[in-house]
């Protein structure tokens, strides 16, 4: 104990002082005696660190010696620096400032056969939702997912019953105000889709400034029944300051559902988000879109497993990255297929632009096959910048620095292509230098 | 317009040209014709400024200018305009959008404004229709997806909406049908006018029969080795290259 308290002095600290003050109330025996569980076992563990092989290319050191602490409320933000911070501001939406629900910034989707809301601390619906969530985070393997538990203050939850479908995406925000200080938050986002019902969320995480470290340890759980069918997409913006972001998700769809995510990373000083998906019906369906766009010294990671535990799965994969500076990316992408799963069909690639010559990638996406009838492929790819496209631009005009810009778009649009709202796509693009398109 | 002088250039260790001299005066369309590896296409990209060539001795002066000493981007706003043999495609970014940004390019730098987009696009829609391009190509990512006519008729296109001084056209009819041919070929020949020259790049004669020259050079092992009129490229078609190989290998 002694010795983790060493090495993990920062935070452990700041945990003591949580553990000292009692954990946030629920309201309710069961998911507190749950987080007090999560919180013993992590502990014992502490944060993975190098001899996890999944954590070999992820240091978070970084954050174990920041010194991070939950904030006790959260700084007044205007609803104009709220919306110029986000890339889109939806008419249903969760607002989340300083690891708190804000009810002022939110609004809440009201729609026949949808239940969403917050736990923010306390509950006032998905009270299910949250003790499945916690404990399936609390059992976690990861010491990151049992802290989340642990130290969990607020999140999203939303729920739909058979058949219903949402009029447009819920969007999930999480703001961190401008401070000094250095501050963490562990919320949670459970998502439970009914047969034949139909969302989208859109998720995005920034930071309004300061020079503050910020660190948003987020978890998400997220279950479709038959034929249900998600979008997701989630953009960590990052900002001016130091933010931190660890992310983590599973996902169980049952037959004939389809997920689609977009995991959009636009910055931060270290970036891991791991995603597990389980395709435990026949037929189901498995989009992961990617893209991370990483400058200076910062790290992005992302780990994802998709289990086909059925048979006539589907599962689609690109994650893309773009890395100047000396930038650094790892991607893991595994595919597991049962013996049942027969008829499997997947597909796992990630591709890499490297803009500078101390750019740095690992990547390495993953088969492990236990069926016979199966189609599966998988590749990675890192290169640079064509000079043979940069000369094309300039020689119509465009100053070397412009031509860059475009080809680092056409290198990286696609991946914003099935994007939805519109409203977010064009936002998004925005973000990636040179315009697209004519106004 | 042109003067290249006793132009030498390597790429990497390797001689390519050898003493290429050629002039070309507005009004004119030239043909510079030769076999595989002859350096003619080369000499087109040093024309425009592609990096990965040292020139070693002699020189390029274009309208009184040291055509050599500017980046690719400095001599397109001074006029000089090099169709690709195999254009670049650029997904994310509208054909519409990136003439437009070409267009602005060379204005800003010659002290004009910036044209309205509403301007523009009446401006493109002519020129496109001057390039018998459909329309629907402007709202397409920039040759992505294109066939391979499509791409060489959107180059013919970026070069009448930039209105070169002198435009280099590097194996424009390479890969092409004949119908595509005949229209790029139509569309070259709407951008001749006394104030502009062309020079073509070309390994067939076939691309000379509708668009007539006014000169034709022979390249060969990196020098024009012969200058003469159009019925030089009738002769080349008979005969081939061999003979001018020949009198290289001769002379050399």
């Amino acid at each position: 104990m002694s010795q983790i308290l060493e090495r993990r002095g920062g935070l452990l600290a700041s945990l003591d002082r949580v553990k000292d003050a009692g954990l946030p109330s629920l309201g309710s025996g069961g998911p507190d005696a749950l987080r007090r569980e999560a919180l013993e076992g992590f502990l014992k563990t502490g944060l993975p660190g190098a001899k996890d092989e999944a954590w070999r290319l992820t240091n978070l050191a970084p954050i174990a010696e920041e010194p991070f602490s939950l904030p006790e409320k959260p700084a007044p933000v205007l609803e104009a620096q709220a919306r110029a911070a986000l890339s889109v501001w939806l008419p249903s939406r969760i607002v989340f400032v300083d690891g708190f629900f804000s009810a002022e910034l939110s609004a809440l989707p009201k729609e026949k056969g949808v239940e969403a809301g917050a736990w923010a601390p306390r509950l006032s619906g998905g009270a299910d939702l949250l003790e499945k969530s916690l404990r399936l985070a609390a059992e976690g393997r990861c010491g990151l997912s049992r802290l989340g538990a642990a130290l969990f203050q607020a999140g999203a939850y939303l729920k739909t019953e058979p058949r219903a479908s949402l009029s447009g995406p819920v969007q999930i925000a999480f703001l961190w105000s401008a401070s000094p200080a250095a501050r963490m938050s562990h919320p949670l986002i459970a998502v439970e889709l009914g047969a034949l019902s139909q969302a989208a969320v859109v998720e995005e995480s920034a930071v309004l400034g300061g020079a503050g470290a910020s660190w948003r340890n987020r978890g998400a759980v997220i279950s479709l029944a038959e034929g249900a069918q998600l979008d997701y997409c989630q953009v960590q913006a990052g900002g001016a300051a130091r933010a931190f972001e660890t992310t983590s998700g599973l996902l169980r769809q049952a037959r004939d559902s389809r997920f689609h995510s977009h995991v959009l990373t636009f910055g931060g000083e270290l970036v891991r988000n791991d995603f597990d998906a389980v395709l435990e019906g026949e037929g189901a369906q498995c989009v992961l879109d990617g893209l991370y766009v990483a400058h200076g010294q910062e790290h992005v990671d992302n780990h994802t497993l998709i289990r086909h535990a059925a048979p006539r799965g589907i599962s689609r994969e690109l994650y893309k990255g773009v890395l100047g500076g000396q930038a650094q990316a790892a991607f893991r992408g595994i595919i597991e297929v049962a013996p049942a799963a027969q008829k499997t069909d997947a597909m796992v690639y990630n591709k890499n632009l490297l803009l500078s010559e101390k750019g740095w990638v690992n990547t390495k996406p993953e088969f492990r096959i236990f069926a016979n009838d199966v189609q599966c492929k998988h590749g990675s790819t890192i290169g640079r910048l064509s000079e043979d496209a940069l000369f094309y631009l300039r020689s119509r005009g465009i100053v070397a620095e412009r031509a860059r810009e475009f080809l680092i778009r056409a290198f990286a649009q696609e991946m914003l292509d099935s994007v939805k709202p519109e409203a977010l796509r064009l936002a998004l693009s925005r973000r990636l230098g040179a315009p697209a398109e004519d106004d | 317009m042109l003067q290249i002088k006793d132009l030498h250039a390597n790429a990497g260790e390797k001689p390519i040209l050898k003493g290429v001299n050629l002039s070309v005066k507005a009004g004119e369309v030239h043909a510079i014709m030769g076999p595989n590896g002859s350096g003619k296409s080369t000499l087109s990209h040093i024309l425009a400024g592609r990096e990965g060539y040292t020139v070693t001795r002699g020189k390029a002066v274009y309208q009184g200018k040291d055509l050599l000493a500017l980046t690719p981007e400095e001599r397109s706003w001074e006029g000089v305009f090099l169709a690709f043999q195999y254009p670049v495609e650029i997904p994310g970014v509208s054909n519409k959008y990136f003439l437009k940004a070409c267009y602005n390019a060379a204005r800003k730098h010659n002290g004009l404004p910036e044209i309205s987009s509403g301007e523009f696009l009446k401006r493109i829609k002519e020129k496109a229709k001057l390039v018998e391009m459909n329309p629907a190509l402007l709202d397409r990512f920039v040759n992505a997806g294109f066939s391979g006519g499509e791409k060489k008729r959107n180059e013919i296109l970026q070069m009448a909406v930039l209105e070169p001084k002198l435009a280099v056209l590097d194996e424009t009819d390479s890969g092409l049908d004949i119908d595509a041919l005949k229209a790029v070929a139509a569309g070259i020949n709407k951008m001749r006018g006394p104030e502009r020259a062309l020079i073509l790049v070309t390994h067939y004669q076939r691309l000379l029969d509708y668009v007539s020259p006014d000169f034709v050079h022979v390249m060969v092992d990196g020098r024009i080795v012969k200058s003469g009129g159009k019925s030089l490229a009738l002769e080349l078609e008979k005969e081939g290259y061999g003979w001018a190989k020949e009198a290289q290998a001769a002379a050399a």
